[in-house]
């Protein structure tokens, strides 16, 4: 179930395969690591400098963490990283 | 028949095409590729030498080239291209730009030429 992964100001983007992690720690850690950055829970979201994001199958972008782990597996198209002051809106 | 020739660009070098079909492997991709353009084993292990194969798919994105299952690449890629050390770094110099300029709007790709590396990006 592989998904491209953008991050706002990285030279290019990776892909990622959803099936492999085993919820969404596991999944946000995978990514601070490809990235090299503090990509923060929902929960902590605030003081944090990115926000992960995903393209569901409605074609939405919906903020990370909200859903069911099996659910976002399922709608999830694409991720974008986004840097956090955007993500608020 | 299908054509499976692609072009692979590397700033400051003359195009070249190859037959994507002949290769079974990244790795054997990444050889032939080195051999090609004089940069023998620079490209096998991009965290030392910092050289990064990159491919821009079908829908217009650079991704890093190995993230996908060997056919799923072979079936999405567009055009291949290698970026120096140098390249990285000015790329991602122009993504934080453009990211500033137009928040989340698709930016047309250019990796055709890049200019003179100034300055640096921790990436």
């Amino acid at each position: 179930m592989y998904v491209k992964v953008s991050m706002d100001g990285a030279p290019y983007l990776r892909k990622i395969d959803l099936k492999v992690y085993k919820g969404y720690s596991d999944l946000l850690k995978a990514l601070e690591y490809m990235f090299k950055l503090t990509v923060g829970l929902y929960s902590e979201r605030d003081g944090c400098k990115y926000a992960p994001t995903y393209e569901d199958k409605d074609g939405d972008w919906m903020l990370v963490g909200d859903v069911p782990w099996e659910m976002f597996m399922l709608s999830c198209k694409r991720m974008r990283i986004m840097k956090g002051s955007e993500a608020k809106g | 028949m299908q054509n499976s020739n692609r072009t692979v660009y590397k700033s400051g070098c003359v195009g070249r095409s190859l037959d994507i079909s002949r290769f079974n492997s990244y790795h054997e991709l990444r050889r032939e590729l080195g051999q090609m353009f004089g940069i023998e084993g620079l490209l096998e292990d991009p965290q030392r030498s910092g050289w990064q194969l990159v491919f821009v798919d079908r829908e217009n994105d650079v991704l890093l080239l190995g993230d996908d299952p060997w056919e799923a690449f072979v079936n999405s890629v567009w055009y291949i291209k290698i970026l120096s050390p140098e390249d990285v770094q000015q790329l991602g110099k122009h993504e934080v730009e453009s990211y500033g300029q137009n928040s989340g709007e698709k930016v047309q790709r250019d990796l055709s030429g890049l200019p003179p590396s100034m300055g640096s990006f921790d990436f």
